[in-house]
């Protein structure tokens, strides 16, 4: 008696269980999962017959939480995929071409000596309340960023100032630049030229509306904040009397999920529609490609895994044994087997594909003799001890550190790996705390000015990014030439030629270009990658069919 | 002292903890290396901005003075703005905290519900096959990884069978309700908004029982070693010899005197889930408190890390304290000291 009733309980219990589970299954059939064939769906079969529930409805995931949304303080790419959507650019950046096309600004015009722009606004631009875009909300945002000395600012410091801007009319606009700067149109095309609506003005307060705009937006773009549950859900709605047309996707989720293997069942279960280029491994990418209704889609990216050789530190100082370092890496197979496929070779920091890149500079090959006669003529035949650092949380990048230990093993050289939390790796690196370091790279904007600047010029040594400790006044000059020239085919013959040295000094070892792979269900369509911008998802021109 | 007396007595002891704990908090995160400046502009800020950011946050004053200036921020209620989110730290926390409570209350139900019987169970039927059972069950609870377990539970019950949600604490489709509590399940039902509960109470079981796994293996194991020593106990022989039922005995009298442990097992691992539990939340996309901490210690993000910590310093002293309370009621032979 006594023991039914304790087994009585837990029936009681499983009872309930059971009652509530069948309640959920009515759950699942109110869900967006178009697939009812679960069985089906794990046998590899293609489910192109799979229909999106509801076409109007765009569910995008990401792994990485978006802190906070005012255009000019943040530099979290997941915040600008938000702000590119919510506002507009003079310029920008659009299709899967580099090229800078018309926004805002329906022509422009440069004066010969390259120090004043103007800009003729469109007339039928409209902010979310209803004012018109005008000449007085560019000079407005321009010298808000400048004001709040966060990332925006970082981009026009020293080549505009507040007093840069002279309004013609409302629709008209010269800027004035304190020294010419050759990419300067092309920077403009970036999620730091965001046009807010001055009348920011009234949130202000103290911080520059820093706090105000963090969670509320005041733009012109394609597309509207509904409601932003941080951490969880952002929705965006369809600005429908946008001036390029109203977008075609009306509603637009963005959620976070933290871990890619929910995410890649979400996906898998067509709950979710695309995910983040960052947040799948490429082997889990190639098992999931052409199965459950999912497509990987691969394009051209400009990002770059760089290898920074400390110059300043013994015996990295010597050219010969940089050299030697890079015909000791069998870069075939880290892209083989580590990227699986999903990276080509490039032999600088311009990537394959932009204004300026230099196919004639030296492409280092995996030779073996050759690296170990340099060595030997380096007076390192014996080899040496070397400490690499990398950032933690990314397979990716630890296995081409293991592949780097097996490769350098080889000449003799023992490589230890050091694997750093993300703010005392950046502590290490622009401290020139490091001997070699494996990181990566991609540009803000399509100009080789960009990534040259960061890895080759002097002044940015350490904290500028310059991790080789990298230090040649020709280029130096090179540079600066480049930068202050409007003469574009000056400027290709420049960044040529530095592109040259560089690749005959081996500051770095350019370890692969990286091809931009991203997860999302077939029925997906209009999608394109712009290698400059992997986190510009045109939501605006996206359909589900 | 009556219990009054006893309770204030513990809340004033609850400041030189409290501060003992900031002072180590905000002195170790500060010695880690790192520029809290550059995290905030991220790699590819120029130094110049970085500089003056520093100047701003005032970080290149010496530690001593910054944490002067964080505790007269403290004492005037002001937690400071996150630099991750820009956002008041009080906000940030009312915002993922409750997320946090609701799964960790939920999972701790599952425990109690749970794990006390299989305990009793165990103990009354030693080295019978119901113990054998249990004892192994609570073993794998134990020594399964939450992670592991958490993503085994998505394949079957979202993947292969679809009867539970596999992300987040809402359907897509459902707005959250009115914010009272912050607890969705809750907020729903003080305001009858019954789709929204069944959506917030769904989302709920998955991470639940995940969390709950390794509390049930817990305190089932606790439950089992306190009631064996109880049953063993003459009274226990009395009360049966005097006719009661073995229920009566188990529960009556067996089990209130050997709550004890167990209770204090359960406050410990209340307070630890609060604080802990960034792996299932992980799993489950839940935006809780787990994330956030772990968001701000990534980007040196202090004031956060400083709100965090004070927060979970303080439940856990609640906690403790009511645990304690706990004890006198069940124990009235305790006194207050």
């Amino acid at each position: 008696m006594k023991k039914r009733r304790l087994w009585m309980q837990l029936v009681m219990f499983a009872l309930i269980v059971g009652l509530v589970l069948s309640g959920c299954n009515k759950y699942n059939q109110e869900s967006s999962t178009p697939a009812k064939n679960n069985g089906k769906q794990n046998t590899g079969n293609q489910t192109d017959a799979e229909k999106p529930k509801d076409k109007d409805v765009f569910n995008f995931a990401t792994n990485q939480d978006i802190p906070h949304l005012d255009p000019h303080g943040t530099a979290a790419n997941t915040s600008f995929r938000v702000t590119y959507m919510l506002y507009d650019r003079l310029v920008t950046y659009d299709g899967t071409t580099t090229e800078i096309k018309p926004q805002l600004a329906e022509k422009w015009e440069v004066t010969p000596d390259g120090k004043t722009y103007t800009f003729f606004l469109r007339k039928d631009a409209k902010f979310h309340d209803g004012t018109p875009v005008t000449t007085e909300a560019v000079q407005y945002s321009f010298t808000r960023a400048m004001k709040l000395k966060k990332s925006a600012a970082g981009i026009f410091e020293g080549i505009v100032d507040d007093k840069s801007f002279e309004i013609v009319d409302a629709n008209t606009i010269k800027i004035h630049l304190k020294k010419p700067f050759g990419p300067f149109v092309k920077s403009l095309g970036t999620v730091y030229g965001n046009i807010v609506n001055p009348k920011l003005k009234e949130h202000e307060g103290k911080d520059n509306g820093e706090s105000y705009l963090a969670s509320n937006e005041m733009g012109s773009g394609p597309y509207t904040l509904a409601t932003w549950d941080r951490g969880q859900k952002l929705v965006l709605k369809a600005n429908d009397s946008y001036w390029g047309g109203a977008p075609t996707m009306k509603t637009v989720n963005i959620l976070i999920v933290p871990e890619p293997s929910t995410a890649r069942l979400m996906l898998e279960k067509g709950e979710l529609d695309q995910l983040d280029d960052t947040m799948i491994s490429p082997d889990v990418l190639n098992q999931m490609d052409g199965k459950n209704g999912v497509e990987v889609v691969k394009s051209p990216g400009y990002q770059i895994d760089d290898l920074s050789m400390n110059m300043t530190k013994k015996p990295l100082d010597n050219k010969l044994v940089r050299q030697a370092l890079a015909h000791a890496v069998n870069y075939d197979s880290i892209i083989k087997d580590v990227l699986l496929g999903g990276a080509e070779r490039v032999n600088g920091i311009v990537p394959k594909g932009m204004f300026g890149y230099n196919d004639k500079a030296t492409l280092y090959d995996y030779d073996l003799d050759k690296a170990k006669d340099l060595l030997k003529q380096a007076g390192y035949e014996k080899g040496f001890d070397l400490e690499i650092v990398i950032s933690e949380n990314n397979e990716v990048r630890k296995n081409i550190a293991v592949m780097l230990q097996s490769d350098l093993a080889k000449i003799g050289v023992k490589l230890n790996i050091k694997t750093l939390a993300w703010p005392t790796f950046l502590d290490t690196v622009t401290n020139g705390k490091h001997q070699l370091a494996l990181a990566a790279w991609t540009p803000d904007y399509a100009d080789p000015d960009y990534n040259l600047w960061y890895f080759a010029h002097s002044s940015s040594k350490g904290p500028g990014f310059n991790l080789a400790f990298y230090d040649n006044k020709k280029v130096d000059q090179l540079l600066q030439e480049a930068r202050v020239s409007v003469d574009d085919a000056q400027r290709d013959a420049d960044y040529k030629e530095v592109q040259a040295i560089m690749a005959d000094e081996a500051p770095y070892i350019f370890v692969a270009q990286r091809k931009v792979q991203v997860a999302k269900k077939t029925w997906v369509k209009g999608f394109e990658i712009n290698p400059m911008n992997t986190w510009y998802v045109p939501f605006q021109k996206m359909t589900k069919e | 002292m009556d219990a009054i007396q006893y309770i204030s007595k513990r809340l004033l002891l609850m400041i030189p903890i409290l501060f003992g704990i900031s002072v180590l908090t905000f002195f170790i995160s500060h010695t880690i290396p790192g520029d809290p400046a550059r995290l905030i502009l991220g790699p590819k800020a120029d130094p110049v901005i970085i500089k003056e950011l520093q100047e701003k946050m005032g970080l290149n004053d010496p530690v001593y003075v910054q944490y002067g200036r964080y505790v007269s921020g403290i004492l005037q209620g002001d937690l400071g703005n996150s630099t991750y989110t820009q956002q008041a730290v009080v906000n940030d926390l009312k915002r993922y905290f409750p997320a946090t409570l609701e799964l960790t209350l939920f999972s701790m139900i599952i425990t109690v519900l749970v794990g006390i019987p299989f305990g009793i169970i165990s103990a009354n039927k030693k080295d019978k096959i119901p113990d054998q059972i249990t004892r192994f069950a609570a073993l794998i609870g134990v020594a399964m990884p939450a992670f592991w377990l958490g993503i085994i539970l998505l394949l079957f019950f979202y993947l292969q069978l679809g009867v539970l949600p596999g992300a987040g604490r809402l359907d897509t489709w459902v707005s959250p309700p009115a914010h009272i509590t912050g607890m969705y399940t809750i907020d729903a039902l003080l305001t009858g908004n019954w789709p929204v509960f069944q959506s917030a109470f769904i989302h709920l079981i998955l991470p639940g029982i995940t969390q709950a796994a390794v509390t049930i293996g817990m305190i089932t194991r606790m439950t089992r070693s306190s009631m064996l020593e109880v049953l063993r106990s003459d009274y226990v022989r009395t009360a049966y010899a005097k006719g009661g039922s073995q229920n009566r005995v188990l529960y009556g009298h067996a089990l209130q005197n050997g709550m004890m442990p167990i209770l204090t097992l359960i406050g410990m691992t209340f307070g630890h889930s609060l604080g802990g539990s960034v792996l299932v939340e992980s799993v489950f996309s839940w935006p809780g408190l787990g994330k956030y901490a772990v968001n701000a210690i990534t980007y040196l993000d202090f004031p956060a890390v400083m709100g965090v910590t004070l927060l979970i310093a303080v439940l856990f002293i609640f906690v403790n304290l009511i645990i304690d309370i706990f004890y006198q009621v069940i124990d009235p032979r305790l006194k207050y000291e």
